[in-house]
């Protein structure tokens, strides 16, 4: 047992002996800790966005129904007849097929979605995270309510039976008493989305009950969706069939394309900061190969100096980590993420503003960890490795 | 502890045009508790042989042996765990890290020894004290006089208790007082039966030296 207490003595000595080596090459390590700290807030601060939007575009299409139909005239999406409802319930394993009547508005210089539902026959999915904070939901024989996300709620500063006017297409005012506030876990929607009831959006849009915006088909056995889809692509070759899956890819694809973009100026920072790590810490300075010499001449062995120069590195690169991650977390929670927001995002402002939607998960915290440390390790080890191995006598003459 | 080498040879820059031959065919032998004295001119090659037979680098041809055992030949693991544990060193140019106070560098060695702090500075602060330093132990060795300096490189090379110091030069760089107290140090050293390798140009070190090797373009021309 003492025997042990020693042995981890000497690594407890090597551990002193790096902190002293960090503190005594103070522009050494402030350099790599000051370059590795904005790159990694860098590459957190986009990480942490881009996890964050690809988790919205998941939950957003969980929000979809099985199969999304959409009727196309000219390549173009138009309203799609009634009857396709009625020929589609017919098809097997189709459990209901269910209108939706749904556009956008212009309001308060911002875009939003209002969507009409049957609120008896839509299903809200349960794994969206749909709540009802305030009110109540839609009632089918309720008139010209209406039910708001709670980030809406708050920009428009709007509680239950407030009074909510929209503007129709000929600018004629309707007005909505707010039945109720909904909170769920796609940021997107709860700063976006107005829910009305069928009858009322039909007549806000000015859209006949012979049609619908799109029609959700909900599937009875979800092993069947494949099946279901392709019946109704044959049945209706002038619709578009979007399952659930096909929505799901196309979302994330949609912000991958965004994030494409920034993915490229990812890779380049992370080559950047690796190529950063590694010039600081394979410089290594006459008086460091110097010091090595004396070492091994005083009887610290190759493993010794290796241990120390890797402990150096790890002390400096998890500080280095730790510290950017802190940054990149203010950044993104509490500035907003100025810049790298718009780039994520788009500039478009008709948008509406909804709280960014961030992710901090374990594999890129790993990820970060790993980027900081392992051209630091490399970078570290291999000059050390090939000062510990030259002769002592070399190492202390310099030549 | 004894050390014998035959026909040991070291030649730096092999083969290229500034090829340096420093120590050529040396066969000496150093008996336990023996003053080895090795003196020449300057060039004569004498540092490079201390460091051969301290195993600081090896020999270009020959051989090397500790207790007849032959070490020019162990892998650098073993060469370092010789080192560690048999020999003090103390360089011309005393080799102190300037970062470090007087006492870390007198216990760097301790540090893998598996010693704690507390108990490193303890040795190495008994040892400055038999050697006049009680009163800069906690200096940076930057602040201290040559001297001083190599004193704490003396109080390094003693902290282990090694078999072996090899000194080279060790009163070169200092003034006449704090040369005569390292000449008493090494008298001490001498009496406590402690194999000492040195190379110097000090007459009244040598006096001391019970076996000589002179050193004449790296070839021992006298023992």
């Amino acid at each position: 047992m003492k025997n042990r207490s020693r042995r981890f003595q000497e690594h407890i000595n090597f551990l002193n002996y790096a902190m002293d080596s960090i503190f005594t090459y103070k522009a050494r390590s402030i350099a790599i800790v000051f370059s590795l700290m904005i790159a990694l807030m860098v590459l957190g601060s986009i990480a942490f966005i881009s996890d964050g939007l690809t988790k919205e575009a998941e939950s957003s299409a969980n929000f979809a129904p099985d199969i999304t139909i959409q009727y196309l005239q000219a390549g173009r999406q138009v309203a799609i007849p009634m009857e396709y409802a009625q020929q589609i319930s017919q098809i097997s394993y189709v459990s209901k097929v269910v209108p939706r009547v749904w556009g956008y508005i212009y309001y308060h210089n911002r875009i939003y979605t209002v969507m009409g539902i049957d609120a008896v026959k839509m299903p809200i999915p349960k794994d969206i995270g749909f709540v009802m904070v305030s009110g109540k939901f839609l009632q089918p024989n309720d008139n010209q309510t209406a039910v708001v996300g709670n980030y809406l709620a708050k920009v428009f500063d709007l509680e239950t039976n407030d009074i909510l006017v929209l503007y129709d297409q000929s600018q004629q005012p309707h007005n909505f008493t707010v039945n109720g506030i909904f909170s769920m876990d796609v940021n997107l929607y709860t700063s976006d989305l107005i829910l009305i009831n069928l009858n009322d959006s039909r007549n806000f849009f000015n859209v006949s009950a012979e049609e619908a915006t799109d029609l959700c088909v909900y599937v009875e056995d979800q092993t069947q969706t494949r099946y279901v889809a392709q019946q109704i692509a044959q049945s209706s070759p002038d619709a578009r069939v979007l399952t659930r899956e096909a929505l799901k890819d196309a979302l994330v694809t949609t912000y991958g394309a965004r994030s494409g973009f920034v993915s490229v100026v990812w890779y380049i920072l992370l080559l950047s900061v690796i190529l950063v790590a590694w010039n600081q810490a394979s410089a290594v300075s006459e008086e460091a190969r110097e010091e090595v010499g004396i070492l091994k001449a005083l009887g610290f062995s190759t493993s010794n100096i290796l241990e120390i120069r890797l402990l150096e590195a790890l002390i400096l690169g998890f500080i280095s980590a730790s510290s950017g991650i802190f940054l990149s977390v203010l950044y993104d929670f509490y500035l907003g993420a100025p810049v790298i927001r718009d780039f994520m995002l788009g500039w478009a402002a008709v948008y509406p503003s909804f709280p960014l939607p961030i992710l901090i998960s374990f594999s890129t915290m790993l990820t970060l960890y790993a980027v900081a440390l392992f051209p630091l390790f490399v970078g570290s080890l291999i000059p050390a490795w090939k000062s510990a191995i030259t002769e002592p006598d070399i190492a202390m003459r310099g030549s | 502890m004894s050390i014998r080498t035959a026909n040991l040879t070291k030649i730096y820059f092999k083969g290229l045009a500034n090829e340096v031959v420093a120590v050529n065919d040396a066969s000496i032998r150093i008996d336990d508790h023996t003053f080895f004295i090795v003196t020449g001119p300057s060039g004569s090659g004498k540092t490079t042989l201390l460091s051969l037979l301290g195993l600081l680098t090896r020999p270009t041809k020959g051989k090397i042996f500790y207790q007849n055992e032959e070490v020019s030949s162990y892998s650098d693991a073993w060469q370092t765990k010789i080192r560690k544990q048999q020999i003090g060193f103390i360089f011309q140019q005393y080799n102190l890290l300037p970062r470090f106070s007087a006492w870390e560098n007198a216990s760097l060695p301790l540090m893998c020894h598996n010693t704690s702090e507390s108990e490193r500075k303890k040795q190495a602060t008994e040892i400055m004290h038999k050697l006049g330093l009680e009163k800069r132990i906690e200096f940076r060795v930057s602040l201290l006089s040559g001297g001083e300096q190599q004193r704490v490189a003396i109080a390094r090379a003693l902290v282990t208790n090694p078999k072996i110091i090899i000194a080279d030069e060790p009163t070169a760089s200092v003034d006449d007082e704090t040369a005569a107290s390292i000449r008493e140090i090494f008298k001490t050293l001498k009496k406590e039966g402690k194999t000492i390798i040195v190379s110097t140009h000090d007459h009244a070190l040598m006096k001391e030296g019970t076996t000589f090797a002179a050193l004449k373009n790296g070839t021992v021309t006298n023992t």
